[in-house]
Protein backbone atom coordinates (compact mmCIF):
# COMPACT_ATOMS: atom_id res chain seq x y z
CA UNK A 1 0.00 0.00 0.00
CA UNK A 2 1.05 3.69 -0.87
CA UNK A 3 0.85 6.15 1.55
CA UNK A 4 0.38 9.06 -0.70
CA UNK A 5 2.44 12.14 -0.13
CA UNK A 6 6.06 11.37 1.29
CA UNK A 7 4.87 7.35 1.08
CA UNK A 8 4.85 7.84 -2.68
CA UNK A 9 8.55 9.79 -3.12
CA UNK A 10 9.55 6.46 -0.69
CA UNK A 11 8.26 3.82 -3.06
CA UNK A 12 6.51 0.41 -1.79
CA UNK A 13 5.46 0.30 1.76
CA UNK A 14 4.39 -2.58 3.91
CA UNK A 15 0.61 -3.14 4.88
CA UNK A 16 -1.54 -3.26 7.53
CA UNK A 17 -0.98 -6.69 8.28
CA UNK A 18 2.75 -6.77 7.66
CA UNK A 19 2.70 -3.41 10.19
CA UNK A 20 0.86 -5.53 12.98
CA UNK A 21 2.99 -8.77 12.37
CA UNK A 22 5.96 -6.71 12.92
CA UNK A 23 4.77 -4.98 16.21
CA UNK A 24 3.34 -7.95 17.10
CA UNK A 25 6.81 -10.02 17.11
CA UNK A 26 8.90 -6.99 18.31
CA UNK A 27 6.52 -6.72 21.37
CA UNK A 28 7.20 -10.46 21.67
CA UNK A 29 11.08 -10.17 21.62
CA UNK A 30 10.93 -7.40 24.73
CA UNK A 31 8.69 -9.74 26.52
CA UNK A 32 11.36 -12.98 26.30
CA UNK A 33 13.83 -10.99 27.99
CA UNK A 34 11.41 -9.17 30.30
CA UNK A 35 10.53 -12.69 31.34
CA UNK A 36 14.13 -14.12 32.21
CA UNK A 37 14.83 -10.87 33.75
CA UNK A 38 11.70 -11.23 36.01
CA UNK A 39 12.45 -14.99 36.39
CA UNK A 40 16.74 -13.87 37.39
CA UNK A 41 18.05 -16.49 34.18
CA UNK A 42 19.38 -13.71 32.34
CA UNK A 43 22.66 -14.75 33.04
CA UNK A 44 22.37 -18.43 32.43
CA UNK A 45 20.57 -18.27 28.77
CA UNK A 46 22.78 -15.13 28.24
CA UNK A 47 23.38 -15.62 24.87
CA UNK A 48 19.42 -16.69 23.68
CA UNK A 49 18.79 -13.40 25.57
CA UNK A 50 21.49 -11.86 23.67
CA UNK A 51 20.11 -12.68 20.35
CA UNK A 52 16.37 -11.90 21.00
CA UNK A 53 17.46 -8.45 22.18
CA UNK A 54 19.95 -8.04 18.53
CA UNK A 55 16.76 -9.28 16.91
CA UNK A 56 14.87 -6.44 18.82
CA UNK A 57 16.91 -3.65 17.92
CA UNK A 58 17.41 -5.05 14.62
CA UNK A 59 13.54 -4.21 14.31
CA UNK A 60 13.53 -0.99 15.76
CA UNK A 61 16.24 -0.06 13.15
CA UNK A 62 14.82 -1.64 10.47
CA UNK A 63 11.47 0.26 11.23
CA UNK A 64 13.43 3.32 11.48
CA UNK A 65 15.13 2.95 7.94
CA UNK A 66 12.15 2.05 6.72
CA UNK A 67 10.40 4.51 7.39
CA UNK A 68 12.81 7.28 6.22
CA UNK A 69 13.25 5.51 2.78
CA UNK A 70 10.84 3.09 2.24
CA UNK A 71 10.47 -0.90 1.71
CA UNK A 72 12.28 -0.89 -2.12
CA UNK A 73 15.12 1.78 -1.15
CA UNK A 74 18.47 0.58 -1.53
CA UNK A 75 19.31 1.26 1.97
CA UNK A 76 16.46 -0.62 3.75
CA UNK A 77 17.92 -3.42 1.35
CA UNK A 78 21.25 -2.95 2.64
CA UNK A 79 20.56 -2.07 6.66
CA UNK A 80 18.30 -5.07 5.89
CA UNK A 81 20.58 -7.90 4.80
CA UNK A 82 23.66 -6.40 6.93
CA UNK A 83 21.90 -6.79 9.86
CA UNK A 84 20.66 -10.23 9.13
CA UNK A 85 24.41 -11.40 9.04
CA UNK A 86 24.74 -9.67 12.36
CA UNK A 87 21.22 -11.53 13.38
CA UNK A 88 22.21 -15.03 12.17
CA UNK A 89 26.08 -14.79 13.40
CA UNK A 90 24.07 -13.68 17.31
CA UNK A 91 21.71 -16.93 16.66
CA UNK A 92 24.90 -19.75 15.71
CA UNK A 93 26.08 -18.92 19.33
CA UNK A 94 22.89 -18.84 21.28
CA UNK A 95 22.43 -22.16 19.54
CA UNK A 96 26.23 -23.16 20.74
CA UNK A 97 25.42 -22.02 24.00
CA UNK A 98 22.65 -24.55 24.00
CA UNK A 99 24.75 -27.39 23.09
CA UNK A 100 26.99 -25.75 25.88
CA UNK A 101 24.35 -26.43 28.47
CA UNK A 102 23.28 -29.70 27.21
CA UNK A 103 26.85 -31.09 27.52
CA UNK A 104 27.50 -29.30 30.36
CA UNK A 105 27.47 -32.53 32.63
CA UNK A 106 30.24 -34.11 30.30
CA UNK A 107 32.19 -31.79 31.01
CA UNK A 108 33.40 -31.19 27.00
CA UNK A 109 32.94 -27.28 26.95
CA UNK A 110 36.13 -27.23 25.55
CA UNK A 111 35.48 -29.17 22.78
CA UNK A 112 32.19 -27.37 22.01
CA UNK A 113 34.07 -24.34 21.83
CA UNK A 114 36.69 -25.36 19.63
CA UNK A 115 34.06 -27.21 17.21
CA UNK A 116 31.62 -23.69 17.28
CA UNK A 117 35.48 -21.87 16.25
CA UNK A 118 35.88 -24.64 13.52
CA UNK A 119 32.13 -24.90 12.29
CA UNK A 120 32.06 -20.41 12.67
CA UNK A 121 35.69 -20.13 10.21
CA UNK A 122 34.54 -23.39 7.69
CA UNK A 123 31.60 -21.33 6.98
CA UNK A 124 33.19 -18.00 6.41
CA UNK A 125 35.39 -19.85 4.42
CA UNK A 126 33.02 -21.50 2.36
CA UNK A 127 31.09 -18.34 2.22
CA UNK A 128 34.29 -16.13 0.94
CA UNK A 129 35.24 -19.04 -1.62
CA UNK A 130 31.70 -18.83 -3.25
CA UNK A 131 31.82 -14.64 -3.75
CA UNK A 132 35.26 -14.34 -4.18
CA UNK A 133 34.95 -14.33 -7.81
CA UNK A 134 32.93 -11.23 -7.83
CA UNK A 135 34.31 -8.25 -8.77
CA UNK A 136 31.37 -5.88 -7.55
CA UNK A 137 29.95 -5.66 -4.00
CA UNK A 138 31.61 -8.47 -2.61
CA UNK A 139 31.68 -7.25 1.47
CA UNK A 140 27.70 -7.07 0.34
CA UNK A 141 27.71 -10.30 -1.54
CA UNK A 142 29.93 -11.95 1.28
CA UNK A 143 27.63 -10.78 4.62
CA UNK A 144 24.51 -12.41 2.18
CA UNK A 145 26.37 -15.90 2.11
CA UNK A 146 27.34 -15.86 4.96
CA UNK A 147 24.13 -15.21 6.38
CA UNK A 148 22.37 -17.65 4.15
CA UNK A 149 25.14 -20.66 4.54
CA UNK A 150 25.26 -20.32 8.75
CA UNK A 151 21.63 -20.32 8.96
CA UNK A 152 21.68 -23.63 7.40
CA UNK A 153 24.36 -24.37 10.04
CA UNK A 154 21.67 -23.71 12.62
CA UNK A 155 19.44 -25.79 11.18
CA UNK A 156 21.49 -28.56 10.97
CA UNK A 157 23.06 -28.07 14.25
CA UNK A 158 19.66 -27.46 16.12
CA UNK A 159 18.96 -30.97 14.31
CA UNK A 160 22.15 -32.59 15.91
CA UNK A 161 21.43 -30.85 19.18
CA UNK A 162 17.80 -32.61 19.48
CA UNK A 163 19.35 -36.06 18.62
CA UNK A 164 21.50 -35.55 21.46
CA UNK A 165 18.94 -34.55 23.56
CA UNK A 166 17.16 -37.77 22.82
CA UNK A 167 20.28 -39.62 22.99
CA UNK A 168 21.22 -38.28 26.68
CA UNK A 169 17.42 -38.36 27.63
CA UNK A 170 17.67 -34.80 28.44
CA UNK A 171 14.99 -33.89 30.74
CA UNK A 172 15.20 -30.34 31.72
CA UNK A 173 11.78 -29.04 30.67
CA UNK A 174 12.75 -25.28 29.90
CA UNK A 175 16.06 -26.54 27.43
CA UNK A 176 14.15 -29.37 25.74
CA UNK A 177 11.26 -26.25 24.79
CA UNK A 178 13.78 -23.47 23.76
CA UNK A 179 15.52 -26.38 21.58
CA UNK A 180 12.27 -27.60 19.90
CA UNK A 181 10.78 -24.28 19.56
CA UNK A 182 14.51 -23.31 17.43
CA UNK A 183 13.71 -26.78 15.53
CA UNK A 184 10.12 -26.04 14.78
CA UNK A 185 11.02 -22.77 13.00
CA UNK A 186 14.04 -23.54 11.18
CA UNK A 187 11.83 -26.41 9.85
CA UNK A 188 9.00 -24.17 9.03
CA UNK A 189 11.43 -21.29 7.64
CA UNK A 190 13.07 -23.67 5.60
CA UNK A 191 9.70 -25.32 3.99
CA UNK A 192 8.34 -21.88 3.42
CA UNK A 193 11.90 -20.88 1.47
CA UNK A 194 11.53 -24.19 -0.03
CA UNK A 195 7.85 -23.94 -1.40
CA UNK A 196 8.31 -20.08 -2.68
CA UNK A 197 11.07 -21.47 -4.65
CA UNK A 198 9.81 -24.63 -6.50
CA UNK A 199 5.84 -22.23 -6.73
CA UNK A 200 6.51 -19.02 -7.07
CA UNK A 201 3.09 -18.34 -6.41
CA UNK A 202 2.97 -19.58 -3.25
CA UNK A 203 5.21 -16.48 -3.10
CA UNK A 204 2.01 -13.72 -1.46
CA UNK A 205 1.76 -16.60 1.39
CA UNK A 206 5.13 -16.66 2.36
CA UNK A 207 5.48 -13.17 2.47
CA UNK A 208 3.40 -13.54 5.39
CA UNK A 209 4.60 -16.69 6.72
CA UNK A 210 8.56 -15.76 7.40
CA UNK A 211 7.79 -12.70 9.94
CA UNK A 212 5.07 -15.13 11.31
CA UNK A 213 7.32 -18.04 12.07
CA UNK A 214 9.30 -15.08 13.61
CA UNK A 215 6.70 -13.45 16.19
CA UNK A 216 6.68 -17.39 16.80
CA UNK A 217 9.80 -17.92 17.98
CA UNK A 218 9.86 -15.04 20.96
CA UNK A 219 6.69 -16.02 21.45
CA UNK A 220 7.39 -19.85 22.21
CA UNK A 221 10.37 -19.31 23.76
CA UNK A 222 8.64 -15.90 26.30
CA UNK A 223 6.67 -18.43 27.32
CA UNK A 224 8.76 -21.02 28.25
CA UNK A 225 10.73 -18.75 30.56
CA UNK A 226 7.94 -17.30 31.65
CA UNK A 227 5.92 -20.46 32.76
CA UNK A 228 8.60 -22.98 32.84
CA UNK A 229 10.90 -23.58 35.78
CA UNK A 230 14.45 -23.74 35.59
CA UNK A 231 14.53 -27.10 37.91
CA UNK A 232 11.46 -28.51 35.76
CA UNK A 233 12.00 -32.03 34.46
CA UNK A 234 10.19 -33.83 32.11
CA UNK A 235 9.37 -38.11 32.36
CA UNK A 236 12.23 -39.73 29.83
CA UNK A 237 9.04 -41.25 28.53
CA UNK A 238 7.52 -38.10 27.13
CA UNK A 239 10.84 -37.55 25.00
CA UNK A 240 11.17 -41.02 23.42
CA UNK A 241 9.90 -44.39 22.91
CA UNK A 242 12.44 -46.76 23.61
CA UNK A 243 12.35 -50.34 21.61
CA UNK A 244 12.72 -53.16 24.42
CA UNK B 1 40.92 -40.82 18.78
CA UNK B 2 40.72 -37.68 20.92
CA UNK B 3 37.77 -35.87 22.04
CA UNK B 4 40.16 -32.32 19.69
CA UNK B 5 39.62 -34.56 16.69
CA UNK B 6 36.45 -35.72 17.15
CA UNK B 7 35.00 -32.15 17.80
CA UNK B 8 36.53 -30.78 14.87
CA UNK B 9 35.74 -34.02 12.64
CA UNK B 10 32.05 -33.45 13.62
CA UNK B 11 31.77 -29.54 12.74
CA UNK B 12 33.36 -30.35 9.07
CA UNK B 13 30.35 -32.81 8.93
CA UNK B 14 27.61 -30.25 10.19
CA UNK B 15 29.26 -27.68 8.02
CA UNK B 16 29.22 -30.73 4.76
CA UNK B 17 25.70 -31.66 5.68
CA UNK B 18 24.51 -28.28 5.79
CA UNK B 19 26.05 -27.03 2.85
CA UNK B 20 24.52 -29.97 0.85
CA UNK B 21 20.98 -28.77 2.77
CA UNK B 22 21.40 -25.69 1.37
CA UNK B 23 22.02 -26.36 -2.42
CA UNK B 24 19.13 -29.01 -2.30
CA UNK B 25 16.66 -26.32 -0.91
CA UNK B 26 18.26 -23.02 -3.30
CA UNK B 27 18.14 -25.56 -6.53
CA UNK B 28 15.21 -23.73 -7.70
CA UNK B 29 16.19 -20.35 -6.57
CA UNK B 30 13.75 -17.04 -6.36
CA UNK B 31 14.99 -13.92 -5.18
CA UNK B 32 14.08 -14.30 -1.68
CA UNK B 33 16.49 -15.35 0.77
CA UNK B 34 16.36 -17.15 4.13
CA UNK B 35 16.50 -14.97 7.21
CA UNK B 36 17.58 -15.52 10.39
CA UNK B 37 14.52 -14.60 12.29
CA UNK B 38 13.48 -10.85 12.37
CA UNK B 39 9.50 -10.16 11.60
CA UNK B 40 10.29 -7.16 8.98
CA UNK B 41 8.92 -6.78 5.74
CA UNK B 42 11.15 -8.40 3.37
CA UNK B 43 12.98 -5.57 0.54
CA UNK B 44 12.83 -5.91 -2.92
CA UNK B 45 16.34 -8.17 -3.34
CA UNK B 46 19.53 -6.64 -4.67
CA UNK B 47 19.49 -6.54 -7.90
CA UNK B 48 22.25 -8.42 -8.43
CA UNK B 49 21.77 -11.20 -5.51
CA UNK B 50 24.08 -14.26 -5.79
CA UNK B 51 21.08 -15.88 -3.97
Amino acid sequence: MNHGGAGSQKGKMPNSAEYLIWLVGTCLEAAVVVCSLRRKIFVRYFFVNLYVLVDFGVSLGRFYVLGHEGQSSATYRYFYFYSDALLVIALFFSIISLYAYVFEELEIKRHVRLGAIVLLAGTSLFSYAVVSQSSSRLSTRFALELSQSLYFVGLVLTYVLWGAILKLRETRALLVQLVLSLGIYFSASAAGYAVSNLQPHFESYVRYLMPVMGSLLPLSWAYAFWRVPDGARLAPARLAAVPR
Amino acid sequence: MSRRLASVLLAMLVLTAAMGLKTVVAKHTSDRTLVAGGVAPYPTPLPDSPN
